[in-house]
């Protein structure tokens, strides 16, 4: 295919693996990053005293698992001896012998233990530092960590707001943020809970005091940049030349009483200072010589402070000033940055807060501090936290600058070097994190920083990525102590040749210029091909005009050609949002196409999931009317609405439950949906008088099993989409409840249906977010003119911008309900914009450098014509589009203009009604047997495993009794044991401190009545026991075969048991005995009367001993129930019973 | 029963299994022996777990000769738990429950590898110093108390044991240097000790290494397996080693379930009478007759949140359940639409008197509640736990718990294990004098929590359970599942509150890499020889990753000659395959029998916006239970703003009226509407009008009514002539009932209507074919008097406040031109209107709406949504199937 060369960057690559120098380096796309990381890891592993002195670190867990493979692998490849034939695996498995070198050395044994090699996400790294350092990092012990923790956020700030009343300090706080939101209580919830799941960013601006004059000192440092930039850039000759001219202006604006920002430059006669007090006249000058479309103002107006020539004495001196004006702008306009300079002074905050402003500021910090402390707080009662929440654990554990917490103390094993993946996308906390494992280490102490990543290819700006990090390093050559080398590989081994060169061409024009960290700008730097050029256009730009065609169309020609061109290859479709795909999907199944599609296809909107649905909601709630009708029209069952109304369209006070029970609504049902409704019925009311007996998705499986649920789907995939459902619905279990119904449904919508099971990865589709890292053959990018911003008002907006030596903070809170947003506010979002503006074109970038072979670019753009021109419409700002435009634009304007003019905007009369219809199934149908449950028998017999089945008392009422029964029980078997004849009343009394230990132990209160009477009772019962001449012969050591406690298993009606006897004996006449005793107390007169109600409620306890125990020796039986306490006996022959 | 098991017994060795289930199993298998040798009775082998002998030892041999006290496990967990407290870093500690538990487990480490608590100084770091301070302070009181505490058992054991014990010891895959030196200490009294089970080999074994897709598919192979062994040889003793199974244990039961029994889900036959056994529980909260218990029990402590509420008034567990379900679903409705998030006893019989008429009011169950409150009201504030304890379970007993439906067995050992839970807790006297009613049931919770639970069933062949102690239950198969590299050997865990140092030097369990190595080697090298026929199996994938079998199956790999094949029975698929499916078409409704008015004005918006909709909603009555958010509800907020303008104008009644009025007395009526509409409320919600909200929002609603009397100065000049008047309009034989917020007359008579708005609102929503809103065009056409103006009164702060109206002419609506004049006028725009005038509208609107009456009337009930805004916010998707028809054109994406 290619004729291979020299890698050019050669010497960068190898340099990168020395382990005692530090180094940032960037890696374009295809340019075999994870190979270097590999190879650098390699050769620590060769220098380290312990493999887990290495930490890498990479962006998702699956990078982690393939890293670690790959290393495995390289080891494993030495040790069998398997030697690659490419060059840069060589290089590897070079590395990988050193390391199993030092491997057999060290004795680690990593070749059957991989998990020592650290390599792990961030996230799991800060759970590594929290876990051994419980105390540090405040949590005692691990909580569980929740993915996505809104639920937690919202009832945070829930709590937060409730302390509206609580009268402390922060109370006016709440009611000033209230106010200013209109008292509207769950928008602000949700607000303050969108704040606390990015607390990892404004924590550390609101923690300490908020001073206005520093913020304030902060809105003027921008103004005054930029006006110094303005002014630096105005050509010199002309400040006094425009500065007579907006005099004028200003006067004649005055006489008129005209409004304009422009009257605020009376009496100047040069250009206004830097000064941020000269703002208002520079914003004069801006308006004065800029439109409000920002173009030059080439021909001014009274309006704007010349008026017209007339007849008065003036119109001399006023044609002059307009020429002079025009003149002006003749001049200035040869200087394209001289108008963006000046539009940037037209957004410009003011250099002061508003007092109401500020006064929200300063609530708003307060209110977020509090927020997140109550976070903290709900935190530890659930004992969950997010993964935000476990990075800032892990950053205070490790101390701060001034105390380092002492990591060789504190860490099974001191961490060496640390390797970082994907470094653009580090977000502000993680590398706090970075900073803090690094302090202390110092130029020759055996310690290595690797950082690797592409700042081009930073697109998680949506989870914190600070791309600014990145470019910062690289520009100080540092990581906060440690000094890292820059180094730059730019070989890209993936593409073919032509890709290449495309890339570099285009994206030079579509990122920014220059670099700038503060604003998130990162600048191309060209790629060079390792793989020859092929043949035919590396990339095809496809135009639509006017939907003359649909995306879905060319999409599906494309696969189909490449899949001609060549049949093994693979082919991706990657889009920006999965909305994107919705007419795609369809078009490429309906083609008969399978493809393997990853969380594409949203689960919940899918019919099946939709009944499961609804039927997990009516068996939930009866008065859930919609899911109970929706149960009944499902497919397996299939009323129709006619007979929907029959059934329940009666009254609006039943529930639809109460109708289905109710045999005269059943009548009025036709006589095939009776023969429908009936075939549900039972099935339902059983499983609604089983409630909770299984557990909740259990529960509703088997109702979904026994209605037919699976044979309305359409194929086993649907059945593993019903298995992620029912998966989830485990998750919402409360006790057999379906805990939280919104936030389940709401989850459902989020779930994704499983990947085709028959599909290969020959045709795939997916996020660009998700194909980063991957390559394909063939890459096609539809959707390219949508656009995607979800713009949601934050409740603070905040900036830091460099100023000096320390970071500039702005603030800016969110407008007041119905009002304007502030200036600062929105100049605080166009900068959000900026940002994500520049990371639309990295996306795209992602994107285009996923292909190897062909890329195809489909953008669909509307015509339009103006003064009789046709032109593209310009697509929306947060389209890629829109970042490809400066290369698309040319290629879009001959498409339009091949197209011809525009149909006339008929507006497109709704498609109308699609006839549609419904399934079901078929009248009659039946369920199907179930397969056979496993034929198997108990061995031997069953096994019992209660011994008594007495009825359990809810109620406690106390335990003394039992307690004591306990006790009496074991010293009646020590009497035994030593001989009765051993025991006197001094003896038995002198036990007691033996007595009130067990007692206590088994929960009698040591000190008060309950343990006196207790104490009491026992010595009671041993010294009746002593002074009976009864319990002598029982316990008389002379009889055969005597035991106390003796314990007996045997079978008994069939099933196996185990029984103690507190007494057994064989008396002179050869019969055997079996005694319990009782400490049954008995107050009042008839001591019979009571003795025999407890023979008769002991009787079968007793008998059930002897049963067993005739199977032992064959004597005849009798029963003994000794009662200490009354001294009182009952016994009885066994065969009595017969 | 093992050979060797039956000479020891003989020999009078007492068999001492390393954890319950072993010994369980140690007795099953000798009674299995005996009925094999003929008997039926037998006396019973002296064969205990771990614990309980050390409870026998604790018994005879130390607790009178020391006068100590031995701790329960509840007891010595909530002893360290206030130690904890108490110390000086318990605030700054996030104190999850696993702390005690780790703490707790250090302890018992350095007890177990006879080490001292730190002597040393140097070398200590944070965690272990921390611990340092608890330990001694534990130490302190137990033996301030004459305590014992599990960690000091085995040195006094080994201090006070006399006489001749003979221990065999079976499945301890260590032995620690305490247990050690307590056995050369029964050795020297002249007892022996005998390790067993380290000999135990099955020679010719066959083993197999099993990949399988995922860990699903290896729960399910081994499922299938274990099920094919046990059809062709029903004595089969069988083992599944699952090592994680804590996590997993709901899954793992489903699949065992659905494979061995695959009917038994559509028969909902519960989990007994099942042919496998899981030797683990789960939390005793998780089973729902404790959880609900828990749930009563809060109640005497905060007003639940409704949606726990819900659940009670569901749970199945309270008398009267089953009689009452319908009713207690009603009730809950009922307090859902209260609108306040929470709710104490007093408030839902509250609720329940007022909303609900007999017979659909839940009798039964309001007299439990309103019983149990009564007894809440006379417990102390502080006790003892026993009296907690009697106070507690009449408190449910009052509730009606356990209900009345008759307890399987399950339910019933889960009632037994309750009360066990209360014994416990009362044991906790020893500890605490006296507790209130929260740190009660903290307690009880905290004790309930750590009981895992699980009901016990027979003996039967499939066992299903965790590593330990696996290699001694003497399968005859065995599988063992999760050997992935990532998981096998696990990772090294070590205690953080040991320093490093010292666990490495000792090689305690989990501290390093070597140690968990060296033990994962010798775990799976037991198992692999501890039956006949042993199955070794990994999944290849977990989501997106892919996983790698485990290194130490390598020695395995090659022997695993034939693959595995295995059929597990599949019943849904089964179902799936046999679908018979039809289509049919179900568009149109019979239409309405007449006469008789059928809802509101929404019926015409529905109409219009979807028929579907307002068939469902109109005829079927279909809606669902409001989901209740904290602060106002926007109905309250509109309510608010509805009836303070009424009276406002009942009071100021014409224009001039309010131009004549004196400011100050002006800001007095506002005030004394704002007070008047608050009121209403706030008898409602008594929760959540606090003082400051109430202030809040009085200053919003006066603040917006200044501002729109501002709107009602700039009109033409009217009287207000009715306000929420109500009313039925008939339309081509619909009839609705309606309230019309407001009509103004002006001086020549005509009238303007006007619907306030708190929402979004504009005259767009009028025009077309399909209005989104024809509510005003209805009033418009069925108005006796001329009607010269409608009109939005949009009350939402901010841009669009004020009127937003079409009238006949300028100057009747503040900045509103003539219709002929406004930028609606080009909708009617045709060839016969050229220039559409107001008359015009109003033809429009009456065809309009004809149309949308004849429509509901024909009983018209397509699907078919009048734009993806009109399904965005409509509940009805489960029932018209909207997501059954192919997908419409997204609108882009905002
Ligand atoms: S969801 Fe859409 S289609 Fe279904 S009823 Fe509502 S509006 Fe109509």
């Amino acid at each position: 295919m290619t004729t291979e060369q020299h890698v050019a960057d050669l010497d960068q690559r190898l340099r990168a693996i020395e382990p005692d120098e530090s180094f940032i380096v960037q890696a374009p796309a295809g340019s075999g990053k994870t190979e270097l990381l590999i190879q650098r890891y390699l050769r620590l592993l060769s220098v380290v005293e312990a493999p887990e002195e290495i930490v890498a670190i990479t962006f998702t867990r699956k990078a982690a698992a393939e890293m670690r493979g790959r290393i495995i692998d390289a080891l494993e490849r030495v040790v069998d001896g398997n030697t690659p034939d490419d060059e840069a695996a060589r290089k590897t498995d070079v590395l990988a012998n050193a390391a199993m070198t030092r491997n057999r050395e060290q004795g680690w044994q990593l070749e059957d233990n991989p998990g020592r090699l650290r390599i792990q996400t961030i996230d799991s790294l800060c759970g590594a530092l929290t876990r051994q350092m419980p105390v540090l990092s405040r949590f005692g012990a691990q909580p569980e960590i929740v993915e996505d923790a809104t639920e937690l956020y919202e009832q945070a700030a829930a709590d937060t707001l409730a302390e509206l009343e609580s009268g402390q300090g922060w109370s006016d706080a709440i009611a000033v943020l209230l106010a200013h939101l209109d008292n509207d209580l769950p928008r602000i919830r949700n607000m303050l809970a969108g704040m606390l799941a990015r607390r990892d960013q404004w924590l550390r601006h609101v923690a300490g005091e908020i001073r206005r004059e520093e913020l304030e000192g902060a809105l003027r440092h921008v103004a005054e940049e930029t006006l110094s930039a303005a002014r630096r850039d105005f050509p010199d000759g002309d400040g006094r030349e425009v500065a007579e001219l907006l005099d004028f202006a200003a006067a004649n604006l005055e006489r008129e009483e005209r409004e304009s920002p422009a009257r605020a430059c009376a009496g100047l006669t040069e250009l206004p200072s830097a000064a941020a007090g000269s703002l208002p006249q520079w914003q004069g000058l801006v308006a004065l010589l800029l439109k409000s479309d920002g173009n030059w103002r080439q021909s001014p107006t009274a309006r704007d402070g010349f008026p017209a020539a007339g007849k008065t004495g003036e119109a001399e001196q006023r044609t002059a000033m307009k020429d002079r004006f025009k003149a002006l702008i003749a001049r200035l306009s040869e200087d394209d940055s001289l108008s963006r300079q000046l539009l940037a002074i037209r957004h410009l905050p003011p250099v002061a807060y508003t007092d109401e402003e500020w006064q929200v500021v300063q609530a708003l910090c307060e209110l977020l501090k509090l927020a997140d402390a109550r976070l903290w707080l709900l935190c530890s009662e659930q004992n969950r936290i997010d993964f935000s929440g476990i990075t800032q654990a892990a950053i205070q554990a490790l101390g701060d600058e001034e105390a380092p917490t002492d990591l060789a103390l504190n860490l099974d094993y001191r961490i060496r070097h640390i390797l970082v993946d994907e470094f653009q996308d580090i977000s502000i906390n993680q590398f706090t994190l970075l900073q803090r494992l690094t302090a202390g280490w110092s130029m020759e102490d055996g310690h290595s920083l690797f950082l690797v990543g592409d700042p081009m290819q930073s697109i998680y700006r949506f989870r914190e990525a600070e791309v600014g990090l990145f470019l910062n390093a690289w520009e100080e050559r540092r990581l906060g102590q440690v000094p890292v080398t820059p180094l730059h590989i730019r070989v890209n081994f993936r593409s073919q040749s032509g890709l290449v060169q495309w890339v570099n061409e285009v994206f030079t024009q579509v990122l920014p210029q220059t670099a700038d960290p503060g604003r998130g700008a990162v600048h191309y730097t060209p790629a060079e091909a390792y793989h020859n050029h092929l043949d035919g256009d590396a990339v095809r730009l496809h135009t639509l005009v006017d939907d003359s065609q649909s995306e879905a169309d060319i999409v599906l020609q494309q696969v189909l050609a490449a899949r001609e061109a060549d049949p093994e290859g693979r082919v991706a479709i990657l889009v920006r949002g999965r909305t994107h795909l919705l007419d795609i999907v369809p078009r490429l199944k309906q083609a008969g196409l399978r493809y393997r599609a990853v969380d594409i296809d949203p689960l919940g909107e899918q019919p099946a999931i939709q009944d499961l649905m609804a039927l997990t909601r009516a068996l939930h709630h009866f008065a859930d009317g919609i899911a109970w009708l929706a149960v009944l029209r499902a497919p397996w069952c299939g009323l129709d609405l006619a007979d929907l109304l029959a059934l329940a369209g009666g009254s609006r006070e039943r529930t639809v439950w109460e109708c289905i029970l109710d045999e005269a609504c059943v009548q009025a049902l036709s006589e095939a949906g009776r023969g429908r409704l009936l075939r549900l019925r039972p099935v339902l009311q059983a499983a609604l008088r089983d409630r909770q007996r299984l557990s909740l998705s259990r529960w509703v499986e088997s109702v979904w099993l026994r209605i037919g649920g699976p044979a309305t789907l359409n194929s086993e995939t649907d059945l593993e989409n019903a298995r992620s459902f029912f998966d989830l619905l485990e998750q919402f279990d409360d006790g057999g409840d379906l805990k939280d119904r919104d936030g389940f449904m709401e989850q459902v919508s989020s779930l994704y249906a499983a990947a085709d099971i028959h599909a290969d990865d020959h045709l795939q589709i997916m996020t660009i977010h998700k194909a980063k890292g991957l390559e394909f053959d063939t890459v096609i990018l539809p959707g390219l003119s949508r656009g995607s911003r979800n713009d949601d008002t934050r409740l603070l907006l905040w900036s830091e911008s460099p100023h000096r030596d320390h970071q500039d903070l702005l603030l800016a809170p969110v407008k007041e309900a119905g009002a304007d947003e502030s200036p600062v506010y929105q100049f605080l979002r166009r900068l959000d914009r900026e940002k994500q503006s520049f990371e639309d074109g990295r996306l795209l970038y992602v994107a285009a450098t996923r292909a190897k072979k062909k890329l195809h670019l489909i953008a669909s753009v509307k015509s339009r014509e103006r003064d009789g021109e046709l032109s593209p419409v310009p697509p929306r700002a947060d389209s890629l589009l829109a970042q490809l435009w400066p290369v698309a634009e040319a290629q879009c304007r001959d498409a339009v203009l091949r197209n011809g003019a525009p149909a006339l905007p008929g507006r497109p009369q709704g498609s109308g009604p699609q006839p549609r219809t419904l399934r079901r199934l078929i009248a009659g149908w039946s369920l199907p047997q179930a397969p056979d449950a496993v034929d198997w028998h108990p061995r031997d017999v069953d096994e019992v495993v209660h011994e008594d089945t007495v009825d359990i008392e809810y109620e406690w009422a106390g335990e003394a009794i039992k307690h004591i029964g306990t006790v009496v029980h074991r010293c009646i078997q020590r009497i035994a044991d030593e001989g009765i004849e051993q025991w006197n009343e001094d003896r038995i009394r002198s036990g007691r401190d033996y007595y009130r230990l067990s007692l206590k132990r088994l929960g009698i209160p040591d000190a008060g009545e309950d343990m006196n009477e207790a104490l009491a009772t026992v010595e009671d019962a041993l010294v009746n026991l002593i002074r009976d001449r009864r319990a002598h012969w029982l316990l008389d050591h002379r009889h055969g075969d005597a035991r106390n406690e003796y314990a007996v298993s045997g079978v008994y009606a069939g099933k196996l048991i185990n029984v103690v006897l507190d007494r057994t004996f064989i008396d002179e006449e050869g019969v055997r005995w079996i005694v319990d005793y009782k400490t049954s107390r008995h107050k009042g007169g008839n001591v019979d009367a009571f003795l025999d109600r407890e023979r008769e409620r002991y009787r079968e306890q007793l008998e059930r001993y002897a049963a067993v125990v005739r199977n032992m020796d064959n004597r005849p039986v009798k029963l003994g129930l000794y009662f200490p306490l009354l001294q009182g006996w009952r016994e009885w022959g066994n065969d009595e019973k017969v | 029963m093992n050979k060797k098991h039956l000479e020891l017994l003989d020999a009078e060795y007492t068999l001492v299994a390393a954890n319950r289930r072993l010994a369980r199993r140690l007795q099953y298998d000798y009674a299995h022996w005996q009925i094999r040798q003929g008997k039926t009775a037998w006396s019973s082998p002296d064969i205990l777990h771990w614990q309980a002998w050390l409870q026998r030892c604790w018994d005879n041999h130390v607790q009178e000769q020391a006068g100590l006290l031995l701790l329960n496990d509840s007891q010595e967990q909530v002893l360290w738990q206030r130690i904890i407290n108490e110390s000086s870093r318990a605030n700054a500690l996030m104190q999850a429950p696993d702390m005690v538990k780790r703490v707790m487990e250090a302890w018992d480490l350095m007890h177990q590898y006879r080490l001292p608590v730190f002597p040393a100084e140097t070398g200590l770091n944070e965690d272990a110093r921390a611990f340092r301070n608890w330990a001694d302070s534990f130490k302190r009181t137990c033996s301030d108390n004459h305590w014992c505490d599990s960690g000091s058992l085995l040195d006094l054991l080994a201090e006070y044991i006399r006489g001749t014990n003979r221990l065999a010891l079976i499945g301890f895959d260590r032995i620690t240097p305490r247990q050690q030196y307590l056995f050369d200490r029964i050795e020297a009294e002249g007892g022996a000790i005998h390790i067993a089970g380290r000999d135990r080999v099955v020679t010719g074994t066959r083993i197999r290494v099993a990949a399988c897709a995922n860990t699903g598919e290896e729960i399910n192979t081994a499922a299938g397996w274990a099920r094919e062994i046990l059809e062709a040889d029903t004595s089969a003793g069988i083992g599944i080693v699952i090592p994680d199974l804590q996590n997993r244990r709901s899954h793992i039961l489903r699949r065992f379930q659905d494979c061995f029994n695959p009917g038994a889900i559509a028969d909902a036959v519960p989990e007994d009478a099942q042919a496998f056994s899981l030797s683990l529980g789960k939390p005793l909260p998780d089973y729902p007759l404790v959880n609900t218990a828990f749930s009563l029990l809060a109640l005497g402590r905060e007003p639940l949140s409704v949606e726990q509420w819900g659940a009670i008034l569901r749970s199945p567990w309270l008398y009267g359940a089953g009689e009452e379900e319908l009713d207690r679903a009603r009730l809950d409705v009922c307090l859902r639409d209260h609108g306040e998030t929470r709710a104490d006893i007093a408030t839902l019989l509250h609720i329940a008197g007022r909303r609900l008429e007999e017979p659909r009011r839940p009798g039964l169950l309001m007299k439990q509640l309103q019983n149990a409150r009564d007894h809440l009201q006379t417990l102390p504030h502080q006790a003892r736990p026993g009296d907690w304890a009697g106070y507690i379970s009449h408190l449910l007993t009052l509730y009606g718990w356990p209900g009345d439906r008759v307890p399987d067995s399950g339910e019933y050992q889960v009632l037994k294990a309750w009360r066990e839970v209360l014994d416990r807790f009362v044991s906790l006297q020893l500890l605490d004098g006296r507790l209130t009613y929260s740190s009660a049931l903290g307690y009880l919770r905290r004790i309930a929590t750590a009981q895992h639970f699980q009901p016990e069933t027979g003996e039967v062949p499939v066992q299903i359970l965790g590593p330990a102690g696996a290699a001694d239950m003497g399968f005859d198969h065995l599988w063992v599942a999760g050997l992935q590299e990532e998981t096998w050997p696990p990772p090294a865990r070590p205690n953080p509150y040991i320093p490093f140092s010292l666990q490495r030097r000792s090689a305690m369990p989990g501290a390093t890499a070597e140690v968990t190595l060296e033990e994962a080697r010798q775990t799976l090298s037991r198992l692999a020889c501890s039956a006949q026929q042993v199955v070794l199996s990994y999944p290849e994938n977990e989501k997106e990753r892919t996983l790698r079998p485990s290194p130490l199956l390598k020695p395995y790999m090659e022997s695993s000659a034939e693959p595995l094949s295995v059929t597990v029975p599949h019943y849904a698929a089964r179902i799936l395959a046999a679908g018979k499916l039809e289509t049919f078409s179900d568009e149109r409704a019979p239409p309405p029998a007449a006469g008789g008015a059928i809802g509101g004005t929404a019926l015409f918006r529905d109409q219009s916006v979807c028929p579907f909709r307002a068939f469902a909603r109109h005829r079927l009555h279909a809606g669902a239970p409001e989901e209740v958010d904290i602060g106002l509800s926007p109905r309250d907020r509109g309510l608010l703003l509805h009836r303070a303008l009424h009276l406002l104008w009942q009071r100021l009644h014409s224009q001039e009226q309010l131009c004549a009025m004196d400011p100050g007395e002006l800001e007095r009526l506002l005030a004394s509407v704002t007070d008047e509409v608050i009121q209403l409320l706030k008898k409602r919600h008594p929760r959540l009008w606090t003082e400051r909200f109430t202030g809040l929002e009085k200053a919003r609603l006066i603040h917006t009514l200044r501002q729109w009397l501002q709107q009602e100065r700039q009109r033409a000049p009217f009287i207000v002539v009715a306000g929420e008047e109500a009313q039925r309009i008939r339309v081509e034989g619909v009839e609705v009932n309606t309230r019309i917020d407001r009509i103004d007359r002006l001086a020549d008579g005509r009238e303007v209507i006007i619907d306030y708005k708190t929402g979004e609102a504009g005259v767009n929503e009028w025009l077309g074919e399909r209005p989104d809103d024809p509510q005003l065009p209805l009033y418009a056409v069925t108005r006796d008097a001329e009607v010269a103006a409608v009109a939005f009164g949009r009350l939402k702060r901010g841009r669009g406040f004020g009127y937003q109206g079409l009238a006949s002419e300028d100057g009747i609506l503040p900045a509103t031109k003539a219709f002929s004049a406004s930028n609606q006028a080009k909708y009617l725009i045709s060839d016969a209107h050229p220039v559409p005038e107001w008359s015009d509208l109003l033809a429009s609107w009456r065809g309009v709406v004809a149309g949308l009456a004849r429509g509901f009337l024909d009983g018209d009930a397509r699907v078919d949504p009048k734009d993806a805004r009109a399904c965005r916010y409509c509940d009805q998707h489960p029932l018209c199937r909207i997501h059954e028809l192919p997908p419409r054109d997204a609108d882009d994406d905002d």
